[in-house]
């Protein structure tokens, strides 16, 4: 695919005001700028989400209880953590790292890049773009002031299964504070969809069909169509927990006639799909990273489109295998079961058609090109964990232990976070025009590959044997791995300072970029280092 | 240089994790350290059975692609002698594609295979047997047996290994028979809890408003840990209970014990032979 950037200058001047203040960025259209407010967003909120998980693992890290019940005063007051605490440190960990960290990376390099990559000079609703955006920090900031209302943040992992989660079990407004949170990025999102979704029909440059989008753009667009079928159904879910808890429904709750098994197919509904919201987008980015620094064209294009679109037909049906130990019907588990492995063979297909497209090219290591190897050799390991998960009979012994905390982290750090550093290091040089530092970029890689590997590996091992998840405490057999995955986790976490340290001197010192420093073919390499205001002086012709 | 020295610092360093994971690491009780507890049930078995076939098929795969990578990664680098014009362009290529989608659905009709026998072996409830009612609670576990008329007993000392690391625990004892089927009745009065023993291979969750069933037969004697795998509140994780499997004649003298202690007539071994559906 070649297209025709025409620039001459016409004295189209940029309507950007010099400095920009926080009444420019809360007010701005422009989706170049969104998408960096929710790259910058996204990265807060991994901190913070990190920062819990570094708890856990301090916890974990011996057999016994480590920061629990030890009373510590800091000045006149005395604290001591509980239980309790434990358990809002698990489910706020994953809620702020699905739905504040990963959702919001993918969007906001999708907000930066579907509209350049088929030749549009915006997004097609640019003020619902600044309101999707805006809704999201303050949804954040409503579950992390959860920790400071009475009864503190809501407990229950972040499934939030009812009854735990009724108002008997959860009787503070941290559960409430939870539920109007997921609310609010759930209308970010089902706004988000829509405009991507719109954007992507209406918008391309004349000549960009629907076959000739770059493979992420595809993603992109097929994850917002799964957004807008699945999130509204996570509205509905737990918008009936909210009224079990505050008015007297029941819902969920037996003593009322209600079904708790009821809130898990609903709830899983969305959040089995939403695994491939998180996942999709960044099969997306790898096939243009693979590509560029193959120097080869994608192979088998179309089969990789209808790869993404059956992966996620097949994602809305298979929900229900988070849910094998519930005493369901057999010959509805094998159903689901034997959806779930289908899903592997679109699944296996993307990964052979990036070995093909590595495969007699001439591999040129950057950084974004290590990540990309990565995702592809790890995420391979999460896979194959699915496919175990997903036998019923097997699941029976895994379910809800550490082996499935190994299997999603392998999904979602060696997938969806791998995927974003591909993208990150890549496309950080359009954005800011200077390319980050490969040096700083590799050590960051190298100890990232390794640390991840350490954390997590080792929960493979301590789920089959037994131990479950969600657990303060555990038997003290199961100690030595813990601590080699506690490790792992604190190294894993210190390595990301090197991410920050790169992206912010970069963006002031790094080399200039020009405005294609990777060779790329896309249209976002035709335009300069950062892109103007508009994207393109000339709507561009894609031959 | 330093991109050099850092990936041959991760290469050895994985390599020392393998090595230490799998020589210095000692797991007491675990006859398998790094997979499944030694399955004690003929449930437990099956699931160990299914879960290799899939495991070997995946290994199969992952080495497959793994080695396809790392053979593309070194073969196919740029060098001084490879330049980007070495790049072939070929994007297609049928017959492979449609081998590579074939073969995947072939493995997945036969992982289904293997899975849906061994579903249905652990989900059809055997007719005799002996029922056990489990009732789960913040945050703890009572043992009911109906037909026999007496529950399980309270914990009198704290659980020697669950307590090494200075909490002390009092774990209940799920006291059943060696060789016989043992139904449980699964349930719980508040909140979603799950009833979980690794080495007989059973988890089931425990539903207010529902009773689940699992089924197994433990094959000898001894105590087996299990242990609460639903998230339920604040003390989820000391919500162990400890399946003490006996021998046929301690299982009667035990039986016998907790009638009197209840109260009533001790039992003759053949009624309570009856019970568990199985010789004595
Ligand atoms: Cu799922
Ligand atoms: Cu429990």
């Amino acid at each position: 695919m070649s297209a025709e950037a025409i620039s001459d200058n016409h004295g189209h001047h940029d309507h950007a005001p010099s400095k920009k203040g926080f009444m420019y960025y809360l007010t701005t259209t422009n989706h170049k700028d969104i998408g960096k407010m929710y790259l910058l967003t996204a990265l807060n909120f991994f901190i913070i989400g990190g920062l819990f998980a570094m708890f856990i693992r301090a916890e974990l890290a011996e057999a016994g209880y480590q920061l629990l019940n030890h009373p510590f005063s800091v000045g006149p007051f005395t604290f001591s953590f509980s239980g309790e605490f434990f358990n809002q440190m698990t489910a706020m960990h994953a809620t702020f790292m699905i739905f504040f960290a990963i959702i919001p990376a993918f969007i906001g390099l999708g907000n930066f890049f579907v509209p350049i990559m088929i030749g549009s000079p915006d997004m097609a609703f640019p003020r619902l773009n600044n309101w999707s955006f805006w809704i999201l920090p303050f949804s954040g900031l409503l579950m992390l002031l959860s920790f400071f209302v009475p009864g503190g943040a809501p407990g229950a992992g972040w499934t939030s299964y009812p009854p735990l989660t009724s108002a008997a079990y959860s009787p503070g407004p941290g559960m409430d504070m939870w539920i109007l949170g997921i609310h609010l990025a759930g209308a970010s999102s089902i706004l988000g969809s829509i405009n991507f979704i719109v954007t992507t029909l209406n918008m391309r440059a004349p000549g960009m069909t629907l076959f000739k989008m770059p493979l992420f753009v595809w993603s992109m667009l097929v994850t917002a169509w799964l957004q807008l079928i699945a999130t509204p159904v996570l509205a509905g879910a737990v918008t009936m927990l909210l009224t079990d808890r505050n008015f007297g429904t029941s819902f969920f709750n037996m003593a009322g006639g209600g079904d708790p098994v009821l809130y898990q197919h609903i709830f899983w509904f969305y959040s089995h799909p939403a695994v491939y919201i998180m996942i999709l987008p960044g099969f997306g980015i790898i096939s243009e990273v693979i590509a560029t620094f193959s120097r080869k064209p994608l192979f088998g294009y179309i089969t990789m489109v209808w790869a993404i679109i059956g992966i996620a037909v097949l994602g809305c049906l298979v929900w229900a295998h988070h849910m094998f130990t519930v005493g369901m019907d057999p010959r509805a588990q094998m159903m689901f079961m034997a959806m779930t492995f289908l899903i592997g063979v679109p699944t296996g297909i993307k990964v052979f058609n990036w070995l093909a497209t590595m495969w007699e090219g001439v591999l040129e290591f950057t950084t974004s090109m290590k990540f990309a190897i990565a995702f592809v050799g790890l995420f391979t390991i999460g896979g194959l964990s699915g496919i175990v998960c997903a036998a019923a009979p097997v699941d029976y012994q895994i379910h809800d232990t550490y082996y499935v905390v190994a299997h999603i982290h392998y999904v979602f750090f060696a997938g969806s976070f791998l995927s974003i550093m591909a993208g990150v290091y890549y496309w950080f040089p359009k954005m800011f025009g200077r390319l980050m530092s490969e040096k700083m970029g590799s050590v960051h890689f190298w100890l990232t590959f390794i640390f991840m590997n350490v954390t997590f590996f080792p929960m493979h091992f301590l789920g089959l044997m037994g131990m479950p998840r969600r657990i303060p405490d555990y038997n003290p057999v199961f100690s030595d791995l813990n601590l080699l995955c506690s490790i792992g986790a604190f190294g894993l976490g210190a390595t990301q300072i090197l991410l920050i340290i790169n992206a912010f001197w970069s963006a002031k010192h790094g080399k200039l970029a020009g405005s294609n420093p990777w060779g790329g073919h896309t249209l976002e390499w035709q335009v300069s280092s950062p892109p103007p205001e508009h994207n393109f002086e000339k709507i561009p012709v894609v031959k | 240089m330093i991109t050099r020295f850092v990936s041959l610092v991760a290469a050895l360093m994985l390599a020392a994790t393998q090595v230490a994971i799998a020589t210095e690491m000692k797991f007491d009780g675990l006859a398998h350290p790094l997979g499944f507890q030694t399955p004690n049930s003929s449930v437990a078995t099956t699931i160990a059975e299914t879960y290799d076939f899939i495991f070997w098929i995946t290994v199969v795969i992952g080495l497959l692609v793994e080695g396809v990578l790392l053979y593309a990664i070194f073969r196919f680098r740029r060098s001084s002698k490879r330049g980007v014009e070495k790049a072939k362009k070929f994007s297609h290529n049928t017959p492979l594609e449609i081998v590579w989608t074939i073969i995947p659905v072939i493995i997945c009709l036969a992982i289904t295979w293997k899975a849906y026998e061994a579903l249905f072996y652990l989900k059809r409830m055997p007719e005799k047997g002996m029922t056990v009612e489990a009732i789960a609670y913040q945050f703890n576990w009572d043992f009911r047996y109906p037909d026999l008329g007496i529950t399980g007993a309270e914990a009198d000392k704290p659980h020697a290994e669950l307590s090494s690391a200075g909490v002390e625990r009092y774990v209940k004892d799920l006291v059943v028979p060696v060789g016989a089927n043992i139904k449980m009745d699964v349930t719980a009065v508040d909140v979603l809890h799950a009833f979980f023993v690794p080495s007989m291979g059973v988890k089931v969750d425990a539903i207010p408003g529902r009773v689940n069933h699992v089924w197994f037969n433990a094959e000898r004697p001894g105590d087996y840990i299990g242990q609460c795998a639903e998230l339920c509140g604040g003390a989820h994780g000391e919500m162990f209970f400890n399946v003490k499997v006996l021998d046929k004649a301690d299982w009667v003298k035990w039986v016998n014990t907790r009638r009197v202690e209840s109260g009533l007539q001790p039992m003759p071994a053949a009624e309570i032979a009856t019970v568990m559906g199985t010789t004595l």
